[in-house]
């Protein structure tokens, strides 16, 4: 593991069960194995047992702004209060309008019925938008 | 060269005179028309050379403005989809369409563009053809039906054979009279270009009626007439 400040680990030793929380609260009705196979489609490190520990407040590392927001990409929930206040806590902020999350969750629900390879393009570039990634092709092929 | 912002409405107006001349042949040569083929100057030989310098050129006109243009193999049942959010713009096309598909699909994206001019955060989907979902509300499919009306005007390089209050480079209406007929004139245009977008968004028969040649026609003179400023575009 990666040496971390003090102040670092000290902060996130305090929000990480709250946070935990919130994660859970973002998976809703979704099923781990689910989850962890959407963050695995957009590129994301993230096992079913990790999902299962973070949401235990049992991870070490603090939780990325990338993570965080592929979580509730995935789940649908940019526009859910637990996001906020899951950034909120964390120290993160989007500069995306909140009218503007909720219009990307109710796209990413308008897709659900596309058959899986169009709905991973899709979450990938409404990714990009959220995060600013500069990727490109090569980088983001499966 | 790369724009620094999008204007929809120069863009449109910059690529729409390409789109309406023949098809460069190889060595720069441009194909002459021929009468009464469906592509002006192409034959069905010429057909695919043509769609694919159509899909070409739209592309660069679009990168050109900023828009980030991608092509993805993984697409199977969209053709294509937008985004437009304060990191830009961009669409996305299915990277196995045919040329003359291709070229629609980029038609289509910039015939949303015009009727996204708000720049406010919003996505559109594009499906293959049979493969719409059933889900889809009415309005969505009027607007794509408005949308695939409005490409193929544009493709075609007949910005006259769509609504003018469609189109991004309308401008308030001018009229050379003066006093009460010129007020009346004015006032009758403004209804009649509304009553035709209106139009235009509920009837797929009006879409095609008003895109044949002698609605063309018909629209133009009323429009000449009522705004008496010249030859304009039609309502």
């Amino acid at each position: 593991m990666a040496e971390r400040d003090e102040v670092q680990v000290r902060k996130w030793d305090a929000i990480r069960a709250p946070v935990g929380g919130r994660l859970r609260e973002l998976r809703g009705n979704r099923s781990q194995a689910l989850l962890a196979g959407d963050l695995e489609d957009l590129g994301y490190r993230l096992s079913q047992s990790s999902i299962c520990r973070y949401e235990q407040g049992q991870v070490d590392a603090p939780l990325s702004l990338e993570r965080l927001v592929g979580w509730a990409l995935c789940c649908e929930g940019l526009s859910a209060p637990a996001f906020h206040e899951l950034l909120a806590m964390a120290g993160y902020r989007l500069t995306a309008a909140v009218p503007d999350l909720a219009s990307i969750d109710e796209t990413l629900r308008h897709t659900r019925t596309l058959p899986l390879p169009d709905q991973v393009v899709v979450r990938r570039r409404l990714l990009w938008h959220l995060l600013g990634l500069q990727d490109d092709d090569e980088e983001w092929a499966p | 060269m790369m724009r620094s912002t999008l204007d929809v409405g120069r863009l449109v107006a910059s690529v729409v005179p390409a789109l309406a001349r023949p098809a460069p042949l190889a060595g720069g040569v441009t194909e002459p028309p021929v009468p009464g083929a469906g592509r002006a100057g192409a034959g069905p030989a010429a057909a695919p050379a043509h769609d694919a310098w159509r899909a070409e050129l739209l592309r660069r006109a679009l990168e050109e403005w900023g828009i980030r243009c991608r092509e993805r193999p993984e697409l199977q049942t969209l053709e294509a989809f937008g985004v437009i959010s304060a990191r830009g713009v961009e669409i996305t096309i299915a990277a196995d369409l045919s040329a003359a598909d291709r070229a629609l699909a980029y038609a289509r994206c910039l015939a949303r563009l015009v009727l996204h001019d708000d720049r406010q955060f919003a996505t559109w989907f594009h499906y293959r053809a049979g493969l719409t979902p059933g889900h889809l509300s009415a309005a969505e499919r009027r607007s794509s039906a408005v949308v695939d009306a409005m490409a193929r005007a544009l493709l075609g390089g007949r910005l006259q054979a769509a609504p003018r209050y469609l189109l991004p480079t309308a401008s308030p209406e001018v009229s050379a009279a003066s006093g009460l007929l010129g007020d009346c004139s004015r006032a009758l245009l403004v209804r009649l270009h509304r009553a035709s977008s209106a139009l235009y968004w509920r009837s797929d028969s009006y879409q095609a009626l008003r895109a044949t040649a002698p609605m063309v026609r018909l629209t133009s003179r009323v429009h000449d007439l009522l705004s008496a400023a010249g030859p304009q575009r039609a309502a």
